[in-house]
């Protein structure tokens, strides 16, 4: 008799087959390009070895220098005092089609993007990625030198704006909204507004919101230190409650993650909170090792990397599931360097990480019974999701 | 040959292979696009040692199952322009739906399930050969593999009976 589980797996490798080769479409990745910027990385690479002894004598002096990013400053310091939100967006969707509801993705590295989702299945998804000051993303260097696949379009708001031609699916306006800052709005086209996706994306970008505004996200977090804001956070599938995904990481190395309950990819409890199972673990390492000896040796093993910082103190994970139909995971990360050629004989925990910051409130099982979760659409979410 | 023309000469010929990878792991045309972007100019700043890799096309492979699996990291997560739209096709109705079927299933899999599977049952790798990609045990890797099974038997199941009818 047939074994089923081999079936399946010769039935998915046709499969497979079939979805890898349903796309006809000639490969989009630029050699020259990457070559160019191969060239670039070789370049600042060679120009950090150069400079790398001065560093590490400054280092060896000081001792090992643990200090944590300062908050970006997006607006004049008197703003970001009175500020109630930790998390916030430069730019925004300021008006849509009728129908439409925005939400914030991703934001990572002074990179935004941005989703706008029509009610129905007419229409096509706008979508908004914005360059901010720190972004290390700048496609529009190649936007400009790429005049064969690029054409002018009106200018926005007075400043140069340029239509991507090299892809005929999608309507890509790529445009500055401010000086020396560029964003662009994507859209597949397709029937119903998006049937002249120049018009449409001409008047979102025309009419973005410039204004600072609080990320909405679908939980309340009470008695949070004010240590605590928001580096960078990704939300998947924002309008689909039922696969909607939040990640954030917090300054001192506090983690957010919430999944639907049916994506568990967390190891099995060990342990219940508040009735629920649940997955717990605390490092009580003090060595960090280091797991090679050159930063560009390759490939870098990243689940090593994972494994020596899980295991430090100040490391701890707690994960509950089934919260309200979710699993909610809250982790605190020990603050060393990621360099994987660093070895340090005794890591000691540091009053501005996470594991200390917390100790007074409960730690992270204190946080997690803090927390409410808001179910329903992105209408409903709270633009005040951390209160000290 | 000068090295930066092997270099294009290897890539030019595996970009599509390299590309259909790409589209298994992240579902989407664009992405996917980016994350070859990236792996092969990873591949171009390291061209000068591994070009004489014994194995070339796993050394490209899995730099790019690793670019995207470190996309789903915080720290090293790039910009993605996310078009979800689906491949146009000309092929029939039924092969058609079978792989939006698929493709549907395969979006629901967390990414190192996914990946799993791709390297597994896509790319034909051991069990050994894919847990060397993922930098995992081999345990591991089958646990994966059988939680990624079990939810696409559940999700595909009924087409698959129907086919096989």
């Amino acid at each position: 008799m047939t074994d089923p589980t081999e079936v399946l797996e010769d039935e998915l490798r046709t499969a497979l087959r079939l979805l890898a080769g349903a796309d006809d479409a000639a490969p989009g990745a630029d050699l020259a390009r990457a070559r160019d910027r191969g060239r670039r990385a070789i370049r600042r690479r060679r120009a950090a070895r150069i400079a790398a002894p001065l560093t590490a004598a400054a280092v060896a002096v000081a001792g090992v220098s643990l200090a944590l990013p300062d908050r970006p400053e997006t607006v004049a310091p008197a703003q970001t005092r009175q500020q109630p939100s930790r998390w916030t967006v430069p730019v925004s969707f300021g008006w849509l089609p009728e129908g439409f509801t925005a939400a914030l993705e991703s934001e990572r590295d002074g990179l935004y993007t941005m989703v706008a989702r029509p009610s129905g299945p007419e229409e096509a998804p706008i979508h908004l990625t914005v360059y901010h000051e720190r972004s290390v993303d700048r496609p529009w260097e190649w936007i400009l030198e790429k005049k064969d696949e690029t054409s002018p379009a009106d200018p926005v708001g007075g400043r140069s704006a340029y239509w991507v031609t090299s892809r005929p699916r999608l309507a890509e306006l790529h445009f500055q909204y401010a000086e020396d800052r560029w964003a662009q709005l994507v859209a597949r086209r397709g029937g119903g507004a998006s049937a002249d996706p120049a018009a449409l994306l001409g008047e979102v970008a025309a009419r973005l919101d410039l204004t600072e505004r609080p990320v909405a996200l679908p939980f309340e977090i009470t008695g949070l230190p004010a240590d605590f804001w928001v580096l960078d956070g990704d939300i998947t599938d924002p309008h689909d409650p039922a696969r909607r995904k939040v990640s954030l990481s917090l300054r001192s190395g506090l983690r957010i993650e919430i999944v639907p309950g049916w994506t568990r990819d967390e190891p099995a409890p060990n342990t219940t909170v508040a009735g629920l199972p649940a997955y717990h673990f605390a490092g009580s390492g003090t060595r960090l090792e280091a797991v090679s000896g050159r930063r560009d040796e390759a490939p870098v093993d990243w689940q090593r990397l994972d494994r020596r910082q899980e295991r430090l103190v100040g490391s701890e994970r707690l994960c509950v599931y089934g919260f309200q139909g979710h699993d909610v995971c809250l982790s605190t990360e020990a603050q060393v360097p990621i360099d994987p050629t660093v070895d340090i004989d005794v890591v000691t925990p540091g009053p501005d990480w996470a594991s200390e910051l917390l100790k007074a409130s409960g730690g992270l099982s204190g946080l997690l019974r803090r927390m409410t979760l808001i179910d329903g659409p992105v209408a409903k979410w709270s633009t005040a999701p951390f209160q000290e | 040959m000068s090295s930066d023309d092997e270099y294009t000469a290897y890539v030019s010929s595996r970009l599509s292979w390299l590309t259909r990878v790409a589209f298994l792991l992240c579902q989407d045309r664009t992405r996917a696009d980016d994350l070859v972007q990236t792996a092969i100019t990873r591949l171009y700043v390291r061209w000068a040692r591994v070009s004489k890799v014994e194995n070339l096309d796993g050394y490209a492979r899995t730099v790019l199952v690793r670019v995207y699996l470190g996309e789903q990291r915080t720290a090293w997560w790039r910009r993605v322009t996310v078009t979800r739209e689906p491949p146009e096709t000309a092929r029939p109705a039924d092969d058609l739906d079978q792989a939006e079927d698929l493709r549907a299933a395969l979006a629901g899999l967390p990414p190192r399930q996914r990946a799993a599977v791709v390297l597994r049952f896509y790319c034909d790798l051991s069990v050994g050969e894919t847990a060397a990609v993922l930098g995992c045990s081999e345990g591991t890797v089958k646990s994966q593999t059988s939680r990624a099974l079990a939810s696409l038997r559940r999700l595909l199941e009924p087409r698959l009976e129907g086919n096989r009818a």
